[in-house]
């Protein structure tokens, strides 16, 4: 869809991760790979940066859930990388909390979906932590955009690396680096129920969510402009509702002013690499 | 005259660290002028610690010793200028151990990842120096994406424009930056050294591209997305 430079974008976010690193004095870097598109770019692109020796890839099936073909692809795609990895089912860290009872089941099932993605997280920062690394997250654009991301779970790391490519970009970006293509023709899907598909829960396929995000975002047309370029009417209402009512998740928790000097985002801007001791 | 381009990656607060590269480079280099980037002292961007009174005056203790180690030769080096409550991005021009000018950014950007009014005032001088029989126009990144600095350097006499550049990295922004150029030679038929920083910035990737342009297309370029010295002769 998108015909991008896209040796030129990776040497840019291979310099953007490596300096990041060297710059707050961090060599090594923990992953969750789940065998699909965007962690197997992410991966390969890590590995790009920091070499082999320092990214761990970690594998946290949901047994029951995760399928047999996820977790292949991922270990192929680790073995191929040369990278090391680790598997670490979520079962038992999460059985506890679906015993605690719900009155809503609809809800229940909601909560019990994100809270698999927040179990990945917990992981990702123990191992981070036991290794002095940082986590690499793997949401992309149209991900980012859409809030199709579990808030302090899959949306929680320390540096977003595929963050500004759209979801066609990734693929795109994945055959530059040598992304096996049964990883790259996947049906993406965030294996949090078993079956679905992101493209079905979204109601439209990539190819045409990632037209209608760029026309509202990088383009700033408005829902009848980009219905007017051949778009139904009810589905672009629906992607720029989803942008909308998402932006809490590309926020960090919503600080109270009350003092003439706070740490709120519109008045605090300190640069997070930082030598200055003064 | 040899012009040294100094393509390097500060990291932003390490004022001291970035000082040491700037000296080490001048003391090393077999050049007439040395070229470093915009704020290449403190590192772009440095956002709110220029709210620190500290930080600019670290930064200007730090000037002077880069000043004291240009010894017959020039160096352009990016600082920030404190003049009373005002902060200036500004370009220090050295010669031979003394500053003999300081250009005041004119165009600051506000927008896209930009906010520099918030921390800057804006320059409104088009500063030239003279050095070895030849004037040299001196600019800060956004001065030479607009005609009118270039155009008042060329009516003073300038036949030389150095633009030192902080200047972040998109799809198709090569092509951009040797567009404008382009531009501004087109007009003005003056050659133009144009030192960017490269290096990422929590986030935002500086893409370097320095380059000595003249006749309408680059003569001469350093290595993208990385560090790089380059010396051309003039």
């Amino acid at each position: 869809m998108f015909k991008m430079n896209t040796k030129e974008i990776c040497n840019a976010i291979v310099l953007g991760i490596r300096d990041y690193f060297r710059k707050n004095n961090f060599q090594k870097a923990v992953i969750g790979l789940s065998g699909g598109l965007d962690s197997s770019v992410s991966l390969s692109l890590a590995v790009k940066a920091l070499g082999n020796k320092n990214v761990t890839a970690v594998l946290m099936p949901d047994i029951g859930t995760t399928s047999d073909e996820s977790m292949q692809h991922a270990k192929e795609l680790a073995w191929k990388l040369k990278a090391n990895h680790k598997i670490i089912p979520i079962n038992d860290i999460l059985n506890p909390l679906s015993r605690i009872e719900a009155k809503n089941k609809k809800n229940k099932v909601y909560s019990i979906s994100n809270s698999k993605a927040r179990t990945r997280m917990v992981i990702l920062y123990y191992l981070a932590n036991l290794e002095n690394a940082l986590v690499i997250g793997t949401s992309d654009k149209s991900e980012i955009a859409l809030g199709y991301t579990t808030k302090y779970g899959d949306n929680a790391a320390d540096i977003l690396v595929i963050g500004d490519l759209w979801k066609t970009e990734v693929i795109e970006m994945g055959g530059f680096l040598g992304v096996p293509e049964k990883i790259l023709k996947k049906k993406p899907t965030a294996e949090l129920i078993k079956g679905a598909t992101a493209e079905k829960e979204l109601g439209a396929s990539y190819d045409v969510l990632d037209k209608i995000l760029k026309m509202h975002i990088e383009d700033d047309l408005s829902i009848d402009e980009i219905v007017k370029r051949g778009f139904s009417k009810k589905l672009v209402g629906s992607v720029v509702d989803r942008v909308r009512l998402n932006e809490h998740k590309r926020r960090a928790a919503m600080l109270i002013r009350v003092s003439e000097k706070s740490f709120h985002g519109m008045e605090w801007r300190m640069p997070v690499t930082n030598r200055f001791k003064g | 005259m040899k012009i040294a381009l100094a393509q390097i990656n500060p990291i932003v607060g390490d004022i001291s660290g970035n000082a040491e590269k700037i000296i080490s480079i001048i003391k090393n280099i077999k050049a007439d002028i040395a070229v470093f980037p915009e704020l290449s002292i403190t590192g772009y961007s440095p956002q709110d610690l220029l709210l620190k009174k500290t930080f600019a005056g670290q930064n200007t203790e730090a000037l002077e010793k880069i000043v004291k180690s240009t010894k017959n030769m020039a160096v352009i080096v990016g600082f920030v200028e404190r003049a009373y409550e005002n902060l200036y991005n500004s370009a220090a021009i050295i010669i031979n151990q003394q500053i003999v000018g300081i250009h005041h950014k004119i165009c600051l950007p506000n927008y896209a990842i930009f906010d520099e009014k918030r921390w800057f005032r804006e320059g409104n001088h088009a500063t030239i120096f003279e050095f070895k029989g030849k004037k040299i126009g001196v600019s800060i990144c956004e001065d030479i994406w607009f005609p009118e600095t270039a155009k008042k350097q060329k009516y003073r006499g300038a036949g030389l424009i150095i633009n030192i550049s902080a200047s972040p990295y998109m799809e198709g922004k090569f092509e951009e930056i040797e567009n404008i150029l382009r531009q501004r030679w087109e007009e003005n038929k003056i050659p133009i050294i144009y030192v960017n920083q490269v290096g990422a910035q929590d986030g935002i990737v500086y893409y370097g591209h320095s380059m000595y342009f003249k006749d309408g297309r680059v003569i001469k370029k350093c290595r993208d997305f990385e560090e790089d010295i380059m010396i051309v002769d003039v």
